[in-house]
């Protein structure tokens, strides 16, 4: 289970850095807990044919999707790390690097996406690249993105998107 | 221009205050005032008029082309109903966020605009003492003197730190102001109930966090976790190097005199990787309470739960598992000024299930004193209860006693609000809000922190790499593969193997 660990402890940290600027307690959770939340599902989810890591239907939902599959997959790419029997896959689970930076993504990409429930387009446009605010953040091997999805670059949103959260974040939230 | 409250309910005998506002929010006087039924609703002489509610029924008053409604009932108002309605910055509200009460504040609430870039303050009979800009804020936080601290971006770079304003509680001016270094971010911005206002400064240039301490004046404390190792020599295995890593928590005074607490050692090799979590609330005026998850120095696969509290510079730490089946530290989240404690913690359920999230009261030593599953902390109340993220209510045993229909945001003064909406809520809560969110810093449990964060969460609900590997690239056999991710395996060993840093913050 140690691999388990790993990439949730990764993933968590990778979340929680994205909002460390602003008030927003980020932690695990369970369906419909907290005020807006990532759930991470199993597999690969099509967008216009395309393999995407997370998706999220509307602005103003509490609920985005993020795949794991497809950061498992690109992770691997990322560090890189190439497996080529399935006893290497399987030796991959105590791949301490590769654990954390399957999680660093899942975590980076979840951040993307509760970005989407607040802002689509105005906020947060998905052509931009270079942080997560990118569209194709998640797969390190398109252009204008890279790996530092998964814990090899700096995390920060691009200005627009700061700006969107400060705003829309500003006086923290009670009820 | 908009009349404030603009929707009123009253009970006969009831007299109410009521103002008109220019489009910026500006009162406005000179007006003629009239009530659309004198007999139900009588209005003052004075500029703006004050409401007298004369019997039961409903009019219209207007001033210069605004209007608001106003219903007289005959006896009591029943739970729900809507005492009075502001509209709020711009017509629409965002979020609402609690003033804390004092003699140099008017605010019951402050309403911050959809946009937020407008925040108003409310007072607690539904008019708008002041406007102010917050266009520029990247977080504010209600202090503890009726007024507003704000972080300001910088224009060039909105990531970028600016400064710090203090917007005063009577008139919403910028009473102070901190210019933040050059190429500054922070992390983190703590008020103190003695008037300093703490911050982790990061700047670019400088390499390095600093702790800023802004119109300290007082006897205060922020703390601010952090892991260091250092290398006592000698190695765990062929090349692997023995790291001790300690827990520390520096405490900084308002007046910049900093200590540090020692929380915890432990010895590991390098490669083991114990992750380290530690969330930190403050602990009943003494100090803070922190836990934190690790793996077992050793054997990384297995899990080490601790537990803090500090009292002045001296620490009491148990080790130990809370509660059967732990998988994850405990998370402190309110705490009563007797020093109990209710938090929230994740359990395997042993059945091969997912875990279940539980949440656990415990006593002012760490003892579990009750748990319940399914639920979260949310306000602590006066009776030594809780009322949980579903809206039931427990008593200081846990026990559920009621369930509410939804969470409102309740102000320091008792009164309720609508989230959303600035309208006072008439409630059938019956215990008001003892602690209403403690918050990572220096701030007293016995006043806490006013408004909570917003709450995001991570929901693991994959079955995909917890018990298999599913979906690893094999190469080159996957027919997935691209052609331009064959690369060597080895080509980047040296990166990954890196540590650039034997210290970092938490």
């Amino acid at each position: 289970m140690q691999h388990r660990k790993l990439q949730r402890s990764a993933a968590l940290a990778a979340l929680k850095k994205a909002f460390e600027h602003f008030a927003v307690t980020v932690d695990e959770g369970s369906p419909n807990t907290g005020d807006h939340r990532a759930n991470v599902l199993n597999g690969i989810e099509l967008s216009q044919g395309t393999p995407v890591c997370g998706a999220t239907d509307n602005q103003g939902v509490t609920d985005s999707r993020v795949r794991y599959e497809l950061h498992m997959e690109n992770a691997q790419f990322a560090l890189p790390i190439t497996l080529v029997t399935l006893q290497d896959a399987q030796n991959a689970l105590s791949n301490i690097t590769l654990m954390k930076a399957i999680g660093t993504g899942i975590g980076n990409t979840a951040a993307h996406e509760l970005g989407h429930q607040f802002f689509i387009g105005v906020g947060m446009e998905d052509n931009s690249i270079n942080t997560y605010n990118g569209k194709l953040g998640c797969d390190p091997a398109q252009a204008g993105s890279g790996p530092w999805n998964y814990g090899f670059g700096p995390i920060s949103w691009e200005a627009v998107t700061f700006t969107a959260w400060a705003n829309a974040l500003v006086g923290g939230y009670h009820r | 221009m908009t009349l404030a409250p603009n929707l009123l309910n009253m009970v006969v005998g009831d007299t109410h205050a009521i103002e008109a506002l220019g489009s910026s929010g500006q009162s406005l006087t000179g007006l003629t005032w009239a009530t659309s039924d004198s007999t139900i609703v009588s209005l003052s002489t004075d500029d703006p008029p004050v409401l007298t509610a004369v019997a039961a029924g409903h009019v219209i008053i207007t001033a210069g082309g605004a209007s608001a409604d106003v219903t007289v009932s005959a006896g009591a108002l029943p739970t729900g109903t809507v005492l009075w309605s502001n509209p709020g910055p711009g017509g629409c509200v965002g979020n609402i966020v609690p003033a804390v009460p004092s003699t140099n504040g008017v605010a019951d609430v402050f309403a911050f605009s959809c946009d937020g870039g407008t925040v108003q303050a409310i007072t607690a009979d539904g008019q708008t003492a002041w406007s102010a800009d917050t266009s520029h804020a990247i977080t504010v936080v209600p202090d503890f003197n009726g007024g507003l601290v704000v972080a300001n971006f910088l224009d060039s770079d909105h990531s970028q730190l600016a400064s710090i304003t203090r917007l005063d509680g009577i008139d919403g001016h910028v009473a102070s102001t901190y210019t933040a270094q050059s190429g500054a971010q922070f992390y983190g911005l703590v008020v103190h109930t003695d008037g300093t206002v703490f911050l982790v400064q990061n700047c670019d240039t400088c390499q390095q966090r600093s702790v800023v301490g802004i119109n300290s004046s007082g006897a205060g404390y922020a703390y601010v976790p952090y892991r260091t190792g250092d290398f006592p020599g000698g190695f765990c295995g062929p090349a692997v190097v023995h790291v001790n890593w300690h827990l520390k928590l520096p405490r900084i005074s308002s007046g910049g005199a900093s200590d540090t607490i020692s929380i915890y050692d432990w010895p590991e090799c390098f490669g083991e990787v114990n992750g380290l979590n530690v969330p930190m609330i403050t602990n009943a005026d003494t100090g803070t309470l922190l836990t934190w998850m690790m793996g077992v120095p050793g054997s990384p696969d297995q899990l080490l739960f601790g537990t803090a509290l500090t009292n002045g510079t001296s620490s009491t730490v148990t080790v130990a598992q809370s509660v059967p089946g732990q998988e994850s530290e405990v998370t402190p989240v309110v705490q009563a000024q007797d020093g109990s404690f209710v938090g929230t913690v994740w359990t395997d359920p042993g059945n091969g299930g997912d875990a279940v999230q539980l949440m656990v009261a415990f006593d002012s030593s760490g003892n579990v004193r009750w748990t319940v599953p399914g639920d979260q902390p949310q306000i602590a109340t006066e009776d030594g209860g809780v009322i949980g993220q579903t809206g039931v209510t427990y008593d200081g045993n846990g026990i559920a006693t009621g369930q509410i229909a939804a969470l409102l945001t309740q102000s320091w003064r008792g009164n309720n609000y609508d989230p959303g909406f600035v309208q006072q809520i008439v409630s059938s809560l019956i215990n008001k809000a003892k602690t209403l969110w403690a918050q990572l810093g220096g701030n007293p449990s016995s006043k806490g922190t006013a408004g909570r964060e917003w709450d995001f969460k991570l929901v693991w609900l994959n079955t995909c790499g917890v018990e298999q590997p599913c979906g690893f690239y094999l190469h080159p056999a996957n027919p997935l593969l691209h052609a331009d991710r064959q690369v060597d395996a080895t080509s980047q060993a040296a990166t990954i193997g890196s540590f650039g840093s034997i210290e970092e913050g938490l």
